[in-house]
């Protein structure tokens, strides 16, 4: 069960300040599955997402315990860089956030800032590779020199995936990528993230938990900082073990 | 717990009390079938089949239900098993009330040559109608251990069956004048074994909806262990 | 839908009262209006007759006695009308010039303060009434007459009204500022940039962070105190130079910039942070790549204001020593030096009628130079603002 591709999560225990955020979570996420995050808002999700590329340590006064294992090495220790831990594990947010840049230039830059590839022929393969993986190359490979910003939110959205995977990471966490995008826009993104996880490990946080049984493998159900369920996604929205998370997913939450 | 969206609440026990009082209807229907069969009474024979196209209508009602909480409510784990479940409850009982109007046709067609003995068939009816108020009462309930006691009582309708067959055989074959009134007799018993068969259907959704397992088409010892596992 | 008579009765009132918050906000605006109308109007009006300047048609006498006493080379009825100004350069021109000596030069020469303030109707101000008749005939004769003044722009200042000019307070305006930019400018960004993106959040930065807002709102005078002590008691940066104003100035303009130049920060949103730091960018690459670019415009519209009000501060200068009589631009950074505003209030305070329209031109023309610089600012906004 244990291999080496999955990300382990031992024991996690995280602060704001004094506030204690997640409470001892455990949970083994599997390779090349889509695993999905649920749960009412504040139960952590978010935060968990954000300790696996430690996008937490920006946060001031917050800490952490416990052990974050990817390839069985721990993220939290001394000897990890942050700035390679982000290249190996992409993150695409909430809201689409493209660099107001070209098209290109959104794509272009990781790999040119971490010097995967030199600018040039390659970084143009490499462009049109990434954008191609995102279902965006169609689309837009007429005017890569216009600004990312001008594209709709659903492509903003796309090439902010486009510019996740040019870096070819391992993982690619999502937070809500679709809480801004209307229901095509939605469908196309999920229809990727089914596409993606041949390659990449994918988590994605969502408030739809029609999303949720949509699109992922399997399924973990947070409350209150607290793994309450994790399991198949069939089981979870069909015969869930715990009343919390039935409650959750029909709709009985108070 | 109720549903944050009251409505969704309604709903469901809209669609509960449907099928309830199709349950109903559909009991009344197997003891006035074989109430006319016993007393050779034509008019309640008339009136039960007449009666099935009430069941009829309830059965589109409830579906139609169904399909709306469906598109509307999108239901899942608990809710959804209850849908999925009524489902085929509504089904199950459209059948059983069809099968009670072929035993009231039947009665309609023995006139001519009414059946001398009519063998074990008011036990029959009795149990397989107890089987299906039980199946009902189960699914009212949510009521697991009653739902296994009607899937349990199947092998003994089974039986009586197949005695009560082997019975009208031997009339038969003393007196082959009882025969059209045999075959209508045994056409009635095969029926009433049929509406059994659908009460355990139904106690296997009831299975199913609390439990989430489906125990369907295994054997008892089976779905007596997938139970146990569950209630640990 | 019907309502009430009650209810519509309090829709109307709700209305009415709409209605009459708006009339207030547009009354406050034209009372405003007024004001600033009423300045320009004022300003300009008072200030135009500066622009022009009398001159006047005499015949100049170069003779022996001119090198001892220029008030020889014209004859007595013109002396008390031609500037003084012009008369002190001939003894030199002569020298510079030998063959002009006995010849007699027919020319237009720059008429005294007096003869020029009673050109532009200021009726006793200086010239003698027994002057005034032969003034009248000259001006009928077409031999004084009023014309561009080039010298305002060309000359520092100077006792004779007439000659006085801008030249030396704007050069000195200029240097002043260019000081304060070089330094005030850069070490105000560097400060905001770490404070905002590097800085840990602790007792430390919440402390410098009040403390910075507070020094943007202390009078500037004690700025004044602070150059005066730093940089030329300890320092020993000469006495109203250049780099003691612009050092002042600077100090003074550090908090705005700082100020402004983290409002810029953060005005840009976290998402673009986030989607740097995402994808493995260090802080410096973040910053450097796409903070700074999008905050740029607000940062540059901010230095610029922030040096518009530092042009415009009279009272720290004061203390350093920079209300001094400079009738020639400074050479150096070093050189004794006077501002735009400081040369205002020097005029302001002479008691000649002929100042109080150089006053109104000096006043003119520092309102321009802040505004071109206010509108350089929108436009270099404009220009390098990105939309995300």
């Amino acid at each position: 069960m244990t291999s080496s591709k999955n990300i382990s999560i031992r024991d996690l225990k995280l602060w704001y300040k004094d506030a204690q955020a997640l409470h001892g979570i455990d949970l083994e996420i599997e390779h090349n599955k889509v695993t999905a995050f649920i749960g009412p808002s504040g139960c952590g999700k978010s935060t968990l997402l954000r300790c696996l590329n430690r996008m937490n340590d920006r946060i001031p006064h917050c800490r952490t315990e416990g052990d974050i294992l990817i390839d069985d090495k721990n993220i939290y220790d001394a000897d990890i860089d942050v700035v390679q831990l982000r290249s190996r594990v992409g993150m695409v947010f909430q809201k689409p956030n493209p660099f107001p840049k070209t098209i290109y230039e959104n794509v272009a830059y990781a790999p040119r800032i971490h010097g995967i590839t030199s600018d040039g022929p390659k970084m143009d393969e490499l462009v049109e590779y990434s954008l191609t993986r995102a279902g965006l190359w169609n689309e837009v490979k007429d005017k890569l020199q216009e600004p990312g910003t001008a594209l709709s939110g659903g492509q903003q959205q796309r090439l902010c995936i486009a510019r996740t995977i040019a870096v070819k990471p391992e993982i690619i966490l999502m937070d809500e990528p679709c809480s801004a995008l209307d229901p095509i826009a939605t469908a196309k993104i999920e229809e990727l993230i089914d596409e993606l996880k041949k390659e990449f490990t994918i988590i994605i946080v969502t408030h739809s938990m029609q999303q949720a049984a949509r699109v992922s493998d399997n399924t973990a159900f947070f409350y209150l900082g607290k793994l309450i369920e994790f399991g198949d996604t069939r089981d979870i929205f069909t015969k869930p073990k715990e009343q919390q998370t039935e409650d959750y997913i029909t709709g009985r939450f108070g | 717990m109720q549903h944050t969206m009251k409505r969704f609440d309604e709903e469901m026990v809209q669609l509960k009390e449907h099928v309830l009082s199709m349950g109903g209807l559909v009991e009344r229907a197997i003891g006035h079938a074989v109430q006319s069969m016993l007393e050779q009474d034509e008019k309640l024979a008339v009136k039960t089949i007449e009666r099935d196209r009430a069941i009829n209508a309830l059965e589109v009602q409830c579906d139609e239900m169904t399909r709306d909480i469906l598109v509307r409510r999108q239901p899942a784990a608990g809710d959804l098993r209850f849908i999925l479940a009524i489902m085929k409850v509504v089904t199950d009982l459209e059948r059983i009330g069809d099968l009670a109007a072929s035993i009231a046709k039947g009665m309609i067609q023995s006139e001519e040559s009414p059946p001398r003995n009519f063998s074990n068939l008011d036990t029959m009816g009795e149990k397989v109608q107890k089987q299906v108020q039980r199946a009902l009462d189960a699914f009212s309930r949510g009521d697991t251990d009653l739902a296994m006691l009607v899937i349990q009582k199947d092998v003994k309708i089974d039986k009586l069956y197949k005695r009560m067959y082997r019975e009208l055989l031997t009339y038969m074959m003393e007196d082959p004048r009882s025969i059209s009134g045999s075959i209508i007799l045994s056409d009635a018993a095969k029926n009433l074994e049929r509406i059994s068969a659908h009460a355990t259907n139904i106690a296997e959704m009831v299975i199913y909806m609390e439990y989430g397992h489906d125990i369907r088409h295994v054997d008892h010892d089976a779905a007596a262990k997938i139970l146990a596992g569950e209630d640990i | 839908m019907s309502h009430s008579m009650e209810y519509n009765k309090r829709l109307r009132r709700r209305h009415r009262a709409d209605r009459r918050f708006k009339y207030y906000g547009m009354a406050a605006i034209a009372f405003a209006l007024a004001f600033l109308a009423f300045f320009f109007v004022d300003i300009i009006g008072k200030a135009m007759p500066a622009f022009k300047q009398a001159y006047i048609q005499v015949d100049i006498n170069y003779n022996d006695q001119v090198k001892d006493n220029y008030n020889r080379a014209i004859t007595r009825n013109y002396r008390y009308l031609v500037s003084r100004s012009f008369l002190r350069t001939l003894p030199q021109k002569l020298v510079e010039n030998p063959e002009l000596l006995g010849t007699t030069e027919h020319t237009w020469v720059l008429a005294s303060y007096r003869v020029d303030q009673y050109l532009k109707g200021h009726d006793g101000n200086g010239l003698k009434s027994k002057y005034r008749p032969h003034v009248d005939q000259m001006i009928a004769d077409g031999k004084i007459e009023l014309r561009f003044n080039t010298l305002f722009f060309t000359h520092g200042d100077s006792k004779m009204a007439e000659t006085a000019g801008v030249l030396a307070a704007a050069v000195g305006s200029i240097l002043v500022l260019l000081i304060t930019m070089a330094v005030a400018v850069p070490i105000g960004v560097m400060t905001a940039i770490y404070l905002e993106e590097f800085a840990p959040d602790n007792r430390l930065t919440q402390a410098l962070e009040v403390n910075i807002n507070n020094l943007a709102a202390i009078p500037s005078i004690l700025y004044g105190l602070l150059g005066l002590a730093i940089f030329i008691n300890i320092v020993g940066v000469p006495r109203s130079s250049a780099l003691a104003g612009g050092l002042t100035l600077a100090l003074m303009t550090l908090p705005v910039i700082i100020i402004t130049t983290r409002a810029a920060l953060r005005s840009i949103p976290d998402s673009i942070r986030d989607a740097a730091y995402g994808l493995g960018a260090s802080n410096l690459q973040t910053v450097w790549h796409h903070v700074l670019p999008l905050a740029f415009p607000g940062i540059l519209t901010g230095s610029i204001i922030g040096l518009a009000q530092a042009m415009g501060e009279t009272a720290p200068l004061l203390i350093v020593g920079m209300m001094a009589y400079i009738p020639e631009a400074p050479g150096s950074i070093f050189d004794a030096t006077t501002v735009l505003p400081a040369q205002i209030y020097t005029w302001s305070s002479e008691s000649i009628r002929a100042f109080e329209e150089r006053t109104a031109a000096g006043i003119l023309v520092l309102l321009t130079v802040l505004l071109s610089l206010n509108a350089v600012a929108v436009w270099l906004r404009n220009r390098t603002q990105k939309t995300w």
